[in-house]
């Protein structure tokens, strides 16, 4: 079987499958190098770590990109789908960023990160904390020392990339 | 769900994406974002604007934390305890200070207050000129410099129109010898100079 007819099914956590063509499928490094591993009649590849509604949003994600290459799609247009793409939950973000972690999507990955980053910048720690839901496990005397730095950390830049 | 459900290596990917503020910020959110945060690798460059922080203990741990391989300190006022804060963050190779203010004359020793064996390079730009005798006072309390300078510039473009000729003294420190030796030079200036 060609790769271009070839399709693969791969099937959710909670055991929903979803046939999907082969280069929408490889778009994830994981499933590529699953594929290659197995002979060309198996079809079926099992996702354990992510749910079918996730998995639905990164085949859409994969589906869209793969497209977008295809027409060769402008930069524009792609850009605008993203931002559209990520207007989720942020419980439904989490688990796309994971799903991509774990499916080894480097451009999905990169944008979920991006989009955490964007909803992060020039908010206060409490404002993030509130945001994410996240409970501050600090002593009083950690958060009065974080204080004083982070004072001396907003007349701060930092001018290149980190040296090892 | 939270956010610190995310994978470490995702939460590391979050962070990278971040500016340095935002960074720091992120910090302080809680023990798991800190803890991502102090495994960063040191940073490589840092710079330091004028502003209202003060707490000498505040900036030391920072720069524990990120340990910058150079710092760059512009239009603060620079006091002793600071000049002593900054040469000692850890493995600091270069120290550069852009018109910074001090007293009738900057006492630079205190840069050699909190030994830093990694420290190499200091320099000074500004209106003002730090003389020869402390920057070789300086040279022999930290052996570790190799090369500290002072340099006079304008500082805008009305300055220049002004200017008087930029003056520096460098002086520098024979890695095999251990002699160390100082140089005066003049260049520029306007016409009414």
């Amino acid at each position: 079987m060609t790769e271009k007819g070839r399709i693969v099914k791969m099937v959710s956590q909670d055991q929903e499958e979803f046939e999907v063509e082969y280069g929408v499928a490889t778009m994830s490094t994981l499933i590529a190098n699953v594929l290659q591993d197995v002979s060309e009649e198996t079809t079926t590849v099992p996702i354990p770590n992510v749910n079918a509604q996730v998995l639905a949003k990164v085949i859409e994600y994969c589906r869209y990109h793969y497209e977008a290459k295809r027409i060769d799609q402008s930069e524009e247009d792609i850009e605008r789908w993203n931002k559209d793409f990520m207007k989720v939950d942020n419980k439904t973000l989490f688990n796309i960023l994971i799903a991509a972690s774990f499916l080894d999507i480097a451009d999905l990955l990169d944008l979920g990160c991006k989009t955490v980053a964007g909803m992060i910048k020039d908010k206060s720690v409490e404002q993030i904390r509130e945001l994410f839901c996240i409970e501050g496990d600090f002593t009083e005397e950690q958060e009065a020392k974080m204080r004083e730095e982070n004072n001396w950390g907003s007349e701060m830049s930092q001018e290149n990339n980190a040296a090892q | 769900m939270s956010v610190d459900t995310l994978p470490y290596d995702v939460q590391r990917m979050v962070l990278e994406r971040l500016d340095a503020h935002s960074r720091l910020t992120m910090r302080a959110v809680n023990k798991s974002w800190y803890n991502v945060f102090n495994d960063f690798p040191r940073w490589e460059s840092v710079r330091i604007e004028a502003g209202q922080a003060s707490g000498n203990e505040g900036l030391r741990s920072l720069l524990a934390a990120i340990r910058p391989r150079k710092i760059l300190v512009r239009g603060r006022v620079l006091t002793p305890e600071l000049l002593g804060v900054l040469s000692g963050s850890p493995l600091l190779e270069e120290l550069s200070f852009a018109f910074c203010g001090f007293g009738s004359e900057l006492d630079v020793s205190s840069l050699g207050t909190e030994r830093n064996s990694s420290l190499k390079k200091v320099s000074f730009v500004g209106n003002r000129l730090i003389n020869a005798d402390s920057l070789q006072a300086l040279m022999s309390a930290q052996p570790s410099i190799i090369e500290l300078s002072s340099r006079t510039e304008p500082k805008n473009a009305a300055e220049m129109f002004w200017a008087a000729p930029s003056r520096e003294w460098v002086c520098t420190r024979d890695p095999g010898t251990g002699t160390i030796s100082s140089s005066f030079t003049k260049s520029g200036g306007s016409a009414f100079h």
